[in-house]
């Protein structure tokens, strides 16, 4: 039996609109710890990893491991019906056929309740190994959405070169080509603390990725005001957005293979 | 078993899957397995560069090589798919003339050095140069492979439409020829494939006598059109009247199909769709595997495919000897289909990389360059026993690079589990009614069902309330696009209702019609006029209200709008129209007139059936007979 109350049905809305453009189908698997989502998009580049824990929900509750086959167009479509501040609660039997939504005004004076059909899904899981990245960067989500786009423009690839100089995200395109130079930027001051960037780096590190996905990331921007930005040599791109108390949405890009001789 | 080359029309480059057998595996790699073919050339792509997909590009085990239109969109297209593990290219280009540019680059593959170019490009002058060079290579019509053996083309040539195409089509040709006869000059082996939308003789067209008919002309001056004049001259054996053309006073090109059938009737490769021609096969043989003469010892078979579906022509194919003669000896075929020493004596000396990408390999198209799995970079936590259950790659194409190697197990694994839930699906259907399968639902814990959900060689009893589940998921899916059960229909709302319906009637009388005095004498006097001149249905059908109805004016003006009487007009309006019925006595199917003309627009009924192989709508047959009714004579309705 699953009984998960979120304060907010916006974290959910956001997360689900963020991620349906890159996976149709998927388990979210519901154990005691919380809710957590892994899948990969059809040509095998991305993977998405998201994760909510029980503390993000009060009260949660989660007996027994529960996988929740979902189409996210139709959960989509269900998410509509709920406001940004609505109270959401999700339900489940042990071995349900669907699950139940409910949308709560937070005062407490309209109740909408809806069931989504599930599906049984086969969905591999990947293991993904913690890794030390050679390269992290943390950011204003905005501006790394600002930088794929305009990058976006001029190719459809982008190779991000971490140095001790900084970080370089440059596109070469046919009408030309284009970088944007990242440097360390931190202040204390809590009112730009948001746009500082943060770079942490133990070797340099060069790799092309598709532009295509990065701005499919993108639209995680919403979830979180910053990003972390994680590269190492051999090892798919990580860009995680903190949902806080744990919780996360991570995307993994899978390089292009070797450089342009 | 030889090396075939196929070429289809496949009139969009998704349309086959639609239709068996393609349809139940839906990839290309399948598609080109059933078709056993080493060399596919597609026609009619319809499709953009942009909305090109993984699952027809990175093909695993395949290379292919597309040229689209530059303007027109979803329109035209031609690609060449060459297997790896038999055939690699040595040169590729787009267009006929070589006018245009391999990708990143702004010399024409006609000013390439010398040791780069395919070769034969139209000199000056030799070009009649009606259309400009660069518009005839720019929708999308031929793809040039050479092979150290020959130099494949691969051509959808345009279409006898209407006359302002005939100076293209004609363009098209005659740079075609030249070409050809070019490469051919200087020593090549050439080999043409395609839908060259030609009929080269009368044996190979149904409706030669229609035509001659319809355009009034004689046989000999059919024969002499421009483009099968050409043809004809290009092709061995074929009649040509008269002298032949300077520059083509050889023929150079054998067809390879009527080699190995040289009086075969009805050898049609293209039915008429829309008038259902194939049933009777009633078409015309407009797609060649043409060879020139250094060639035509190597083939030791040539055919069509007509029982195989998916678009409005047949896939043709030629088959290659694995042995051919070749100057003084006779070498196994792999040596020259490879690139130099990638073959020796039959044997593979070295693996296809990605550096024998040549710069046209759609593989190498941004989107599709230097992709990389995600799936390898992490290791599997879980090997179950479905993924256990697939060994390594070792029977995939030893000859693929290390990405679509990847691939290639990638499609493997997703074919192995969807066949296991098509396995589990059927194992379920019939546990389903089973009494037992129910109980041992409900004991099962969820861990278990989890795992035997992920698992599909262990399909337990368990697993059948949920597989039946979804299957049901999905036929209520199905019945989604049809109207909803429980959704009332229009017609339901004009159902009598004796007692509440009259007091809203009355308002809607005030509303519908504003100069109705309020006074019960006056409005029996408007009233009389109202029906006819306002309800147009109640007037076609001729009923005006009983006049004894008058009594009192409520009761009166509830017979105006009389809900039987307005529910039976609006079945009228809304009713299915029954259909003629044809001397076959078979529904009719409408269709509409396209021909300009006075009667352009109109819809008509004609016979369902496809046409007869006269062509023609026959008397007394099984083909479509001579029913014709214009549908604007036809007054059936359902009631």
């Amino acid at each position: 039996m699953l009984e998960a109350r979120l304060e907010q049905a916006d974290l959910i809305k956001k997360v689900v609109d963020s991620i349906k453009d890159l996976v149709q189908d998927c388990n979210f698997d519901c154990n005691d710890s919380g809710i957590a989502l892994q899948a990969m998009d059809n040509s095998h580049v991305a993977l998405v990893s998201m994760m909510l824990k029980a503390e993000a929900f009060s009260p949660y509750r989660c007996d027994r491991n529960i996988a929740l086959g979902v189409n996210l167009t139709s959960l989509t479509k269900v998410l509509r019906a709920a406001q940004s501040d609505d109270i959401l609660t999700l339900k489940a039997e042990d071995t349900p056929d669907v699950v139940n939504l409910q949308f709560e005004t937070s005062t407490n004076d309209r109740i909408s309740e809806y069931d989504l059909k599930l599906m049984d899904i086969d969905q591999e899981h990947l293991g993904i190994p913690e890794t030390e990245y050679a390269a992290a960067i943390t950011m204003s989500s905005t501006e790394f959405r600002r930088i794929c786009t305009d990058l976006a423009a001029m190719s459809e690839s982008v190779s991000i070169d971490a140095s001790k100089d900084g970080i370089k995200f440059s596109a070469n395109g046919d009408i030309g080509s284009g970088s944007v130079t990242l440097r360390n930027n931190t202040t204390l001051d809590d009112k730009s603390k948001k746009d500082n960037v943060e770079i942490n780096l133990s070797e340099p590190v060069s790799l092309t990725f598709s532009l295509k996905y990065l701005v499919n990331f993108c639209k995680a921007t919403s979830v979180s005001s910053t990003v972390t930005i994680s590269l190492s040599n051999e090892v798919p791109l990580l860009v995680s957005y903190d949902l806080g108390s744990g919780s996360y949405l991570r995307f993994y890009l899978a390089p292009k293979i070797g450089d342009e001789e | 078993m030889g090396f075939r080359i196929t070429t289809w029309n496949v009139n969009g480059i998704r349309n086959p899957f639609a239709y068996p057998p393609w349809r139940d595996q839906r990839t290309f790699q399948a598609m080109f397995d059933i078709l056993e073919a080493d060399i596919v050339i597609i026609q009619e792509t319809k499709i953009q560069r942009k909305d090109l997909r993984d699952d027809m590009v990175l093909v695993p085990g395949w290379d292919v090589y597309f040229s689209l239109p530059r303007h027109k969109k979803g329109y035209s297209g031609v690609a060449i798919y060459t297997r790896n593990a038999t055939c690699a290219p040595i040169r590729a280009e787009e267009g006929v003339i070589g006018v245009l540019s391999p990708p990143k680059s702004s010399t024409s593959f006609r000013d390439l050095p010398k040791d780069q170019q395919i070769g034969g490009y139209p000199r000056p002058g030799q070009l009649s140069g009606v259309v400009d060079e660069a518009i005839l290579d720019s929708e999308g019509r031929c793809v040039i492979l050479e092979f150290p053996a020959f130099v494949l083309l691969g051509v959808y040539s345009p279409a006898n439409r209407d006359e302002s195409r005939d100076d293209f089509r004609m363009g098209f040709l005659e740079a075609l020829d030249v070409r050809i006869r070019n490469l051919v000059a200087e020593g090549k082996e050439v080999i043409l494939t395609g839908d060259l939308n030609i009929v080269g003789s009368e044996l190979d067209s149904s409706n030669v006598a229609e035509s001659l008919k319809k355009n009034d002309i004689t046989m000999e001056e059919w024969q002499s059109l421009p483009s099968r004049r050409l043809f004809n001259q290009l092709v061995f054996g074929a009649t040509v009247s008269g002298n032949r053309d300077e520059g083509r006073e050889q023929p150079v090109l054998w067809d390879l199909c009527r080699c190995f059938h040289p009086t075969r009737q009805g050898m049609n490769t293209c039915w008429d769709t829309k008038k259902n021609t194939r049933p009777a096969n009633y078409g015309s043989r407009i797609d060649y595997v043409l060879c020139s003469d250094g060639l035509k010892s190597w083939f030791v078979d040539a055919n069509i495919q007509e029982g195989l579906m998916g678009s409005d022509h047949c896939p043709v194919y030629a088959v290659v000897a694995d042995i051919v003669a070749r100057t003084s000896r006779d070498i196994p075929l792999l040596d020259i289909v490879n690139p130099p020493g990638m073959f020796k004596d039959g044997q593979r000396q070295r693996e296809w990389g990605q550096k024998d990408l040549l710069p046209l390999s759609a593989k190498l198209i941004p989107e599709f360059d230097r992709r990389q799995s995600i799936r390898d970079m992490f290791t599997k936590k879980t090997s179950n026993g479905l993924n256990s259950s697939v060994q390594t790659p070792t029977t995939q194409s030893t000859t693929a690079p290390q990405t679509s190697l990847e691939e290639s197990v990638g499609s493997d694994f997703s074919r192995i589990s969807s066949n296991g839930t098509a396995v589990e699906c059927s194992i379920a259907k019939k546990n389903g009614p089973s009494g037992d399968a129910i109980p041992a639902a409900i004991n099962r814990s969820p861990k278990q069902t989890t795992a035997q959900k992920r698992s599909a060689d262990s399909p337990g009893t368990a697993d059948a309330t949920t597989k039946s589940k979804r299957s049901k998921l999905i036929t209520d899916n199905a019945a989604k696009n049809k109207v909803a059960p429980g959704q009332r229909t229009l017609q339901g709302f004009f159902k009598p209702k004796p007692t509440s319906s009259t007091k809203r009637e009355e308002d809607a009388a005030s509303v519908t019609n504003s100069t109705v005095p309020t006074s019960p004498a006056q409005a029996a006097l408007a009233s009389t006029v109202a029906p006819t001149n306002r309800s147009p249905a109640k007037h076609k059908e001729g009923t005006p209200p009983p006049r004894s109805e008058l009594a009192t004016p409520v009761e009166w003006q509830e017979k105006v709008f009389d809900p039987i009487e307005a529910k039976e007009s609006w079945s009228k309006l809304l009713g299915k129209r029954v259909v003629p019925r044809c001397e076959h006595d078979e529904p009719c199917i409408s269709l509409l007139t396209k021909k300009p003309g006075v009667n352009c627009g109109r819809s008509f009924y004609i016979c369902p059936r496809p046409l007869g192989p006269s062509g023609e709508k026959e008397k007394g047959s099984e083909w479509r007979c001579g029913t014709f009714i214009w549908s604007s004579d036809w007054n059936g309705s359902s009631s």
